[in-house]
């Protein structure tokens, strides 16, 4: 008998944990830390996007797209997307190498990561790691429009990882994903 | 005779409060604090009695209430049952010298403090009850 009441309770807790299990655990977290008393801790669980994102996704998606300026040229999503699959069709190569005074860094494709790099040496040190699969799926939407819910699903599938590190001066900025529902664990 | 009149009101009264307690309790308790210069004030606001004060609101005002509510309902909607199935944790930290704002999900409800030199706001609500609240707003 108990083995029975034993696998029903397994069955009905599986049947209780599958939308638990579809739902993403996931979190985004932004920190901006200044000096001593200077921080901002932004920690977003992507489950809470998802939810909310259908909702607002035209109005999401046009806001973006309307604001896809580089300097002060224009580069409308097109362009953007042209250009992304001239690059990767390339393979791994440096992008551009910049020194302007202080600022000495490398973009670079290496396959799996669009990387911005600050040259050993530079005084602020910058770490971009954009992996391909999420640039791929922001700009797989179609004529001017990012597609801003397969850039989300690229995000929830990336697995704990750090996407940006500026250090610079007194000022630190780095966003990262992972698991946890608090930084620095 | 008096005895027992009184026995039976008691009876009555206990059994209502009793009534309205589980009636009330699946709402939970909103908590508002706040302190500018000199006033403080703290209270919790059991969020089933602003549930029932909803429908004293006279139904034109609340026609328009719900008309201007309707745009944004399910987006609010989206997100108190998005907040409800994530995890808790602390959602937005801010420290600017001696302003402090936090915005965090504990326990099934949201909590807001804004903290500055010259004033203090905390508030925390219930997400379900804020979710049933709503409900009966546009219902």
């Amino acid at each position: 008998m108990k083995p029975r009441i034993s696998l029903l309770a397994l069955i009905v807790i599986g049947l209780i944990s599958l939308p638990v299990a579809g739902a993403s655990k996931q979190w985004l977290h932004v920190q901006v830390h200044g000096d001593s008393d200077e921080k901002v801790n932004v920690n977003i669980p992507l489950s809470l996007v998802s939810t909310i994102l259908p909702l607002i996704e035209d109005k999401a998606e046009e806001g973006l797209s309307r604001h896809g300026h580089w300097d002060d040229s224009d580069m409308s999503v097109s362009q953007m997307r042209e250009i992304w699959n001239a690059v990767k069709s390339e393979g791994a190569f440096e992008l551009a190498s910049v020194n302007s005074g202080e600022h000495r860094f490398s973009i670079f494709l290496d396959g799996q990561y669009l990387r911005v790099e600050s040259d050993e040496g530079a005084k602020e040190r910058v770490t971009v790691k954009l992996p391909t699969v999420l640039v791929d799926a922001l700009l797989s939407g179609e004529g001017e429009n990012f597609n801003i819910m397969a850039a989300l699903d690229a995000l929830q599938n990336l697995g704990n990882q750090e996407l940006v590190l500026v250090e610079a001066d007194d000022t630190r900025v780095r966003v990262w994903i992972d698991e946890f529902n608090a930084p620095g664990r | 005779m008096l005895l027992k009149i009184g026995a039976v009101f008691l009876a009555f009264i206990l059994s209502a409060g009793a009534t309205a307690l589980v009636a009330l309790e699946p709402y939970g308790v909103m908590t508002v604090d706040f302190a500018v210069d000199d006033v403080s004030f703290r209270t919790p606001v059991p969020l089933g009695i602003v549930a029932l004060a909803i429908h004293f609101v006279p139904e034109s005002e609340r026609r328009q209430i719900r008309a201007e509510f309707r745009e944004f309902q399910p987006l609010v909607e989206a997100a108190l049952t998005g907040l409800m199935d994530c995890e808790d944790g602390v959602l937005v930290d801010v420290v600017d010298h001696r302003d402090h704002v936090l915005v965090a999900k504990q326990g099934g409800s949201l909590i807001v403090k804004v903290d500055t030199s010259e004033e203090r706001f905390h508030f925390q609500i219930p997400l379900r009850g804020a979710r049933r609240v709503l409900a009966s707003l546009t219902d």
